[in-house]
């Protein structure tokens, strides 16, 4: 299955947001009931003979239609609901930390060690481990985003001065997609990420391997690709570690190469679509900080790409 | 047997003189009209156009959605479009629609010849026809705003925003204040003192209370906007960090203010349109409308229980939970008096027969779509629920459901149901109903999707969308409902062209049999008498009432003092008070508002320096046009008829002009009270700004005690130069204006020069700015009443101000005290609360 | 008491007094909760406090509603429909105000 099909609320694979489609589908219940008996009242009020609807004529019906029955069913549902919240804002115990930050028109995205202390930058991608608690803590650099991945949870403003909260869990694995929900200029469209729910095992080993900083070049034409990396000023904005590349501006590109996908969730991440994204940025995402490198030779672009691609 | 106030036959030549009162201007003139059914039509007819501008623009957008990746609209281009599409449905279509249809039914429903400020309406719709015109080239140009209808910031700010979009934006929502709170005062004045006589409380045809309801909504609800706005263009201009978090600002203050019109906003075009039905609906089944009482009460509970849901536009972004809950059972709450006003239509229509017209199914089209937006309106009231679909196109189909279905279709329910009054002919009953087949099926076609695309994870405002997503036979869906709804506006377009002829002699008439007023026959002078009232369908409840006010047997038959009047009424048992002697064309109103209009434009393209002229003319034309509008009490007491003789001058609590100053000051008192919110708003998130945090020591306490001792004398001043101008003292009321004039700029300058002494400047904090936005706020309201006191003054030298002739004294009164209390509170505020909260 | 403008504005209070006391206690409650957690108080006494102000809120709309019924159906039509819209407002309005306390009972006054 395509991780693209991931991105629905009617597709839970968490409890948040397992709780919340319940919610929905009783609710979806109920409104098609009363919708088709406010309907069928209309059509009974015009087309009945007079004897028999004039039951229906009366202040009466107007107390009962349109006070007591909305009462009783909505203090019902409010109750519910707000039950439903309480459970939903709870903290969970000793959960895992993950910082993300929202930034005009990617994620950045940081694993806090237990003493606090920054261990893994990546973006636009998150990893967690199946069946543990996140406590995500999110901020952004710029203007308002939302953090939403709707088949594990509602979303969260990151707002500018404020540090929200999210708790979720995955509860199976899979990919799941997730996407920028508050208007944020230009590229707002173009702002998509990953959520990877992966064994705690499997996650322990993918922390572990994106702690480690970038590895080698294996042949000469990735060496040549990492050295066009450094001297066309790619390091002035993105960080490789184990490099001279330490910009903080863009992305981290420390394990680009294992990433399920390039430039905010839009593009899957291969040599190609790399090469493509360090040519035209602005073509492909109008209006992003990277500039389109289009003076970079096709020669040259291939080996930076396949470097790039190389960084797993 | 009945006794009529007047006796037949009435003098032949008081109907021709009645007529030579009321003639509109003609030729080039036509634009200087300021009676009702002119400027009524001019204003529905803008609305109008405007919602086909918007329209174009929604449809831009359906095609670039049609399908995935398509490239019909880049990036830009589509954020401009949806921005301006938003942003003119709601502030240049839906408030002004609303609006101009009150200025249309409101006098006649109510059988006044006008309502009480024709020129205040005529001065709204010019500012707003033309600076909203103006709005829309910005499109043209490529200068439009792009930052969404909500305009969040920091993204709208100086940072991220610097072209002068956003200003459009400003420039374009600042013409909607002007001309809905113009609109709030005539309306709230007009409901409440220009009824028929006998219409007593409980007998108001439920659109005027809907109206009134509507007006007082305006009143406290456009003030949080008129601020939010000031404070965005002041942020942007100076720098003044409202909503920049790293100064103590906060972006979620203008989510507060934004919202807290934002909200209302929906019930205040809602609650017109509700109106409407609740005028058709009882015609249509021909018997009195069932649960009036239930009904008014509705209106009155949403009018209220509106402002208590805005945090639910927020529930996604990190309020605590408990809060949220509140807002949340707020929004319950509001959803009832939609379902007792649905109850009310369905027993209203079982109780009598409907006739399925036009207007009767666009009716029964709005009862379903909007019972499902209702419904959809729970559910995202629902915390949890909402946390998944805010901003997606769940919401944006919940909100057309009950903004197209709450308030479109019931206007052109409105339409087909009251052409008949402006115009000689009715529209079409055969194009009526394939527009209204097509905008039925084209609606839910086009907007019912939009629910799924939503669930399905679609966030709205996105310019383009991956293949892969399986959105894409959705939005190929709802683009296909827009061609339908496309085609049924153009057949109303059609039958609009064909039939509607506004400004003859005659209208249609009375083609439903509707029991209310305004279904009189009546000319440009509205109907020939004005009828007293017993009931709520006087047409049904008098069968002769149309014959005998057009005989001229009622209150008023001509035009006594060969002046436009009508008579002003008390406001609960609608007895005849005074006769209103009311202004009639009038070019300076027009030049008024068109500079108006361009002298934003220019402070909106920066052109500062040259925006003074038009300023400065604008100010002369109003001073112009206001210049006759105070005609004096020379003419004796008038009798209107059945031993009715009512004086022709006001002044003080009864008149007209007192209650319009009276709202007037609710306005700007809800905007003080804004800023007291924002302070200490700004205050619960960023103590670390404020004084007793930074060290910078609080201006000494002598400022403000000075400041608020020359507020204090000033008012005193002017109250003695009141008990002068009793005594017809002249000299002592010019010598107290002239010295009481200087006086609240003399307090204001205290103020600022004390907090400016303690080093504290604007730009460099949230608390700074908030601080001196309390003395902006206070300088323009001296501005204005020194403006009024000097005109008072010039008034009392052109010796038209004396014991008896004093509205104008009085009035200017009236603020000037309030622009004092507001000065103490607002001192007050910046002084003691920083010592008290620490 | 006459039909003037101050009259007018006496009776508006008075048809209105029952949501007057739902907005007052939105307000109310919505102030507590916000500075009790920008300022970290505790959230038992919080939601106490919002207990109180309800239980409070309540019993004033219902004075009003009492003494609304009670005046029902004397004088003419039109002092009879505003006693009638009074009484209704305030019954509406002790629903509206037990919902929003309602929220009190189930959710934590602020993120843990």
């Amino acid at each position: 299955m395509s991780p693209h099909q991931q991105q629905s609320t009617l597709a839970a694979q968490g409890p948040a947001a397992d709780a919340i489609a319940t919610l929905w589908w009783v609710m979806l219940g109920a409104s098609a009931v009363i919708l088709l008996a406010v309907i069928g009242l209309i059509t009974f009020a015009i087309a009945a003979p007079p004897e028999r609807r004039r039951w229906l004529a009366s202040s009466r019906i107007v107390i009962a239609g349109g006070i007591v029955f909305p009462v009783v069913i909505l203090s019902t549902l409010l109750s519910w609901s707000l039950w439903a919240t309480r459970g939903l804002v709870a903290r969970p115990s000793a959960a895992l930390r993950i910082e993300v930050v929202g930034e005009q028109w990617w994620w950045r995205v940081t694993y806090l060690d237990d003493t606090g202390r920054p261990s893994v930058v990546t973006a636009n991608e998150i990893h967690v481990p199946v069946g543990v608690p996140v406590t995500l803590v999110l901020t952004t650099a710029d203007v308002i985003h939302s953090f939403w991945v709707p088949s594990l949870a509602g979303k969260l403003d990151m707002i500018p001065g404020h540090e929200n909260r999210m708790y979720l869990r995955a509860d199976s694995r899979g990919v799941y997609r997730g996407q920028c929900a508050e208007y944020c200029g230009g590229a707002h469209a173009l702002m998509a990420f990953y959520v990877v729910a992966l064994p705690p095992e499997a996650f322990e080993d993918w922390l572990t391997a994106q702690a480690r900083p970038a590895p080698e070049p294996a042949d000469d034409f990735l060496r040549r690709g990492r050295e066009l990396f450094l001297s066309t000023g790619c390091g002035a904005c993105h960080t490789v570690r184990g490099t001279a590349a330490t910009g903080v501006i863009g992305p981290d590109l420390t394990h680009v190469g294992s990433r399920t996908s390039l430039a905010a969730g839009i593009l899957a991440n291969n040599q190609g679509t790399l090469a493509g994204w360090i040519a035209a940025a602005q073509h492909i995402k109008p209006g992003n900080r990277m500039p389109s490198f289009n003076v970079v030779s096709g020669e040259e672009l291939r080996a930076i790409a396949a470097w790039l691609e190389s960084l797993r | 047997m009945t006794s009529y106030p007047n006796p037949l036959p009435r003098p032949k030549e008081e109907l021709a003189e009645l007529e030579r009162v009321w003639q509109p201007p003609s030729g080039f003139g036509i634009v200087t009209a300021v009676n009702n059914t002119y400027i009524g039509i001019y204003y529905v007819g803008t609305a109008v156009l405007f919602f086909l501008l918007a329209g174009i623009l929604a449809l831009l957008m359906r095609v670039q959605l049609a399908l995935p990746e398509n490239d019909f609209l880049a990036q830009d281009a589509y954020n401009q479009v949806f921005t301006m599409h938003g942003t003119i449905m709601m502030f240049l279509f839906a408030v002004p629609a609303v609006e101009a249809m009150a200025v249309y039914l409101l006098p006649n429903m109510q059988a006044a010849r006008d309502l009480p400020f024709p020129r205040l309406s005529a001065y709204a719709f010019w500012a707003y026809a033309v600076g909203g015109l103006f709005f829309f080239c910005s499109l043209l140009f490529g200068v439009a705003p792009d930052g969404g209808w909500f305009m969040y910031p920091p993204l709208t700010s100086y940072q991220h925003s610097p072209g002068i979009g956003a200003d459009f934006w400003l420039l374009g929502i600042g013409f909607i204040e002007i001309s809905a709170i113009a609109g709030a005062i005539e309306i709230a004045v007009g409901v409440l003192r220009t009824r028929a006589p006998g219409m007593t409380l409980d007998k108001l045809p439920v659109y005027c209370w809907a109206m009134l309801i509507f007006a007082g909504m305006i009143i406290f609800g456009f003030p949080a906007v008129i601020l939010c706005t000031a404070l965005l263009e002041i942020e942007r201009a100076f720098h003044w960090p409202f909503f920049i978090a790293e100064k103590g600002g906060d972006p979620l203050l203008w989510q507060h203010l934004f919202w807290f019109f934002g909200h209302p906003e929906v019930y205040i075009i809602f609650l017109p349109a509700a109106g409407f039905v609740s005028m058709i609906v009882p015609t249509m089944a021909q018997v009195p409308l069932v649960g009036y009482r239930w009904v008014v009460l509705a209106l009155i509970a949403t009018g209220f229980v509106a402002f208590g849901v805005w945090v639910h536009h927020m529930f996604a972004t990190g309020i605590p939970a408990l809060s949220l809950g509140f807002f949340s059972a707020a929004s319950m709450a509001v959803s009832v008096p939609s379902g007792v006003q649905v109850f009310a239509w369905i027993a209203t229509i079982a109780k009598g027969r409907l006739r399925l017209s036009v207007p009767s199914l666009f009716t029964l089209g709005f009862l379903a779509i909007f019972t499902l937006g209702g419904l959809t309106g729970v559910m995202v009231a629902i915390v949890p629920f909402d946390w998944q679909v805010h901003d997606t196109f769940f919401v944006v189909a919940h909100f057309h459901y009950v903004l197209i279905g709450g308030m479109v279709f019931p206007m052109f329910a409105a339409f087909y149901y009251w052409i008949p009054t402006a115009s000689t002919r009715p529209l079409s009953e055969t194009l009526g109903r394939w527009f209204f087949g097509l905008m039925f099926v084209g609606f839910n076609v086009t907007f019912f999707p939009m629910h799924i695309m939503g669930l399905l994870g679609m966030p709205r405002r996105v310019w383009t969308y991956p293949a892969e997503m399986g959105w894409g036979w959705l939005n190929l869906l709802a683009t296909a409902g827009a061609a339908l709804m496309t085609a049924g506006v153009l057949v109303f377009l059609a039958d609009l062209l064909r039939n509607f002829r506004p400004f003859g002699d005659r209208n249609a008439g009375n083609v439903w049999n509707a029991g209310t007023l305004e279904w009189l026959p009546n000319g440009n002078y509205a109907s020939r008498s004005i009828p007293s009232v017993a009931s709520r369908d006087p047409l049904w409840d008098q069968p002769h009432l149309a014959k005998d006010v057009e005989a001229g047997r009622y209150y008023l038959p001509g035009a006594p003092t060969g002046k436009r009047e009508t008579i002003v009424t008390s406001p609960i048992d609608a007895q005849p008070q005074y006769l209103l002697q009311m202004p009639g064309p009038s070019w300076p109103t027009v030049l008024a508002a068109w500079s108006t209009a361009v002298f934003f434009l220019m402070l909106t393209v920066k052109l500062y320096w040259l925006s003074i002229i038009p300023g400065l003319a604008a100010v002369a034309f109003v001073i112009r046009w206001l210049w006759e509008t105070d005609p004096g009490y020379y003419h004796p007491p008038v009798d209107v008829g059945g031993g009715v003789v009512l004086p022709v001058y006001a002044t003080g609590p009864v008149s007209h002009s007192w209650w319009a100053m009276i709202v007037l000051i609710l306005v700007i008192g809800s905007i003080f009270a804004c800023l007291v919110f924002a302070y200490l708003f700004l205050w619960t998130v960023s103590p670390d700004v404020w004084p007793a945090a930074t060290g910078l020591p609080l201006p000494d306490l002598v400022w403000p005690l000075a400041s608020a001792g020359l507020l204090g004398l000033s008012s005193v001043v002017i109250a003695l130069g009141g008990r002068a101008l009793a005594r017809s003292w002249h000299w002592l009321v010019r010598g107290a204006v002239l010295v009481a004039v200087p006086l609240p700029g003399l307090a204001l300058w205290a103020e600022l020069l004390g907090q400016w002494r303690t080093g504290l400047r604007a730009p460099d904090s949230g608390y700074a700015a908030v601080v001196y936005m309390a003395g902006a706020l206070q300088g323009t309201l001296v501005v204005v009443v020194a403006i009024m006191a000097l005109y008072t003054l010039a008034r009392s030298l052109c010796g038209l101000l004396d014991a008896r002739r004093r509205a104008t004294y009085d009035n200017t009164m009236l603020l000037w005290h309030y622009a004092v209390g507001q000065g103490l509170v607002g001192l007050a505020l910046v002084h003691v609360t920083p010592r008290l909260l620490g | 008491m006459g039909d003037s403008s101050w009259g007018y504005a006496r009776e508006t209070l008075r048809m209105t007094a029952g949501l007057l006391v739902w907005a007052a206690h939105l307000a109310i409650v919505y102030g507590i909760v916000a500075m009790a957690c920008a300022r970290g108080h505790a959230a038992s006494v919080t939601v106490a406090w919002v207990g109180a102000v309800t239980v409070a809120s309540l019993l004033a709309t219902s004075v009003i509603l009492v003494t609304a019924v009670r005046q029902l159906g004397r004088g003419g039509d039109s002092r009879r429909f505003l006693d009638a819209v009074t009484a209704m407002v305030a019954g509406f309005s002790l629903i509206a105000i037990a919902w929003d306390g309602l929220p009190a009972l189930f959710v934590p006054a602020c993120p843990g």
